[in-house]
């Protein structure tokens, strides 16, 4: 089967607006990011010139400033050195939440389509760190756990999960495989006292909120105590 | 609308290939635009136009058991390839 992606790249052209650049004149050091959709940024380059730019590519993306949704690990931004502040061009609080997520600096999203900007700390994802480290907790006080594995073939990571098996010899894993995590599915396995999440980071930060039940990242559960003494 | 669908190049890349049938995929924000991009693919090729009718979170969101479509040619919008790495 042939494959093919389709960008949707944004057709306009992307200037920074006065407002946003008031803002940003606080902070020497900036790293910029976008979505796929934003990554004409030739113009925002130039009006960041009297700024250190910070330059990276993410670990899983095909571009330099690019930045996926699964991008909530300060190491997979890959940044040089350390910024005073992230500017993300894009629409929506999906992406510039990964970065919340990320690092404890601000974040100022810049949306190109009607020239208004926001800035984001951490104080906007408070409830999502409460419930994670929560969750942390509770995993590592429980025996019996489940491991949810998709079957999206890039996010499946099953053997990778396998690692835990070492890490925890006292706790017993059990693996449950599915395409969508289905939350409601989880009433079914009462015996289960956490659940792990291989899949996409997201769900175990921005939905558990909304879970009843712990839910831990495979990587964070690996470094349980590490990440526990962070938050 | 702001986003370039680049619905020619898909068109070309089908006629090309001589894909008789192909399936989209879409992110939330561009189903809106499922009967432009159906339309004017039929229009312009002989292929037949499936939908995915599910998910598409990103490039790592490919669905699954197209085969069993014959399906030619999957194209999904809004993402670009993704660099798979195990270990989030």
């Amino acid at each position: 089967m042939d494959t093919i992606f389709i960008d949707a790249k944004y057709n306009k052209e992307i200037r920074l607006d006065e407002s946003v650049l008031k803002t940003l004149k606080k902070y020497k050091k900036i790293a910029l990011f976008a979505s796929v959709q934003f990554l004409n940024l030739e113009n925002v380059k130039e009006q960041l010139k009297d700024h250190k730019l910070i330059v990276s590519k993410p670990d899983r993306t095909n571009a330099t400033h690019q930045l996926l949704g699964c991008d909530v690990f300060h190491e997979n931004l890959k940044l040089p050195e350390e910024p005073d502040a992230f500017l993300y061009i894009g629409d929506g609080l999906f992406h510039p939440r990964a970065l919340l997520l990320a690092s404890d600096k601000p974040v100022i999203q810049f949306d190109p389509m009607d020239n208004s900007h926001k800035i984001l700390t951490r104080k906007d994802i408070k409830e999502i760190l409460k419930k994670y480290k929560g969750s942390l907790m509770k995993f590592l006080s429980s025996r019996y756990i489940g491991i949810f594995i998709t079957v999206k073939p890039g996010q499946q990571q099953f053997l990778f999960s396998k690692k835990l098996e070492e890490k925890y010899p006292n706790k017993d894993f059990y693996y449950f495989v599915g395409n969508n995590f289905d939350a409601s599915q989880t009433e079914n396995y009462s015996f289960i006292q956490a659940w792990i999440n291989t899949a996409c980071p997201r769900i175990s930060l921005d939905d558990s909120v909304n879970y009843s039940f712990p839910m831990v990242n495979i990587n964070d559960a690996l470094e349980a105590e590490e990440v526990l003494k962070k938050l | 609308m702001n986003y370039d669908l680049e619905l020619d190049k898909l068109i070309q890349r089908i006629k090309e290939k001589k894909h008789k049938r192909i399936i989209i995929q879409l992110p939330d924000g561009l189903k809106n635009r499922t009967q432009d991009i159906v339309d004017e693919i039929k229009e312009k090729t002989d292929a037949e136009v499936l939908v995915w009718m599910g998910s598409c979170f990103g490039a790592c969101d490919i669905p699954l058991g197209l085969s069993q479509l014959n399906i030619d040619l999957f194209a999904q919008f809004g993402h670009n390839r993704f660099i798979r790495k195990e270990g989030w």
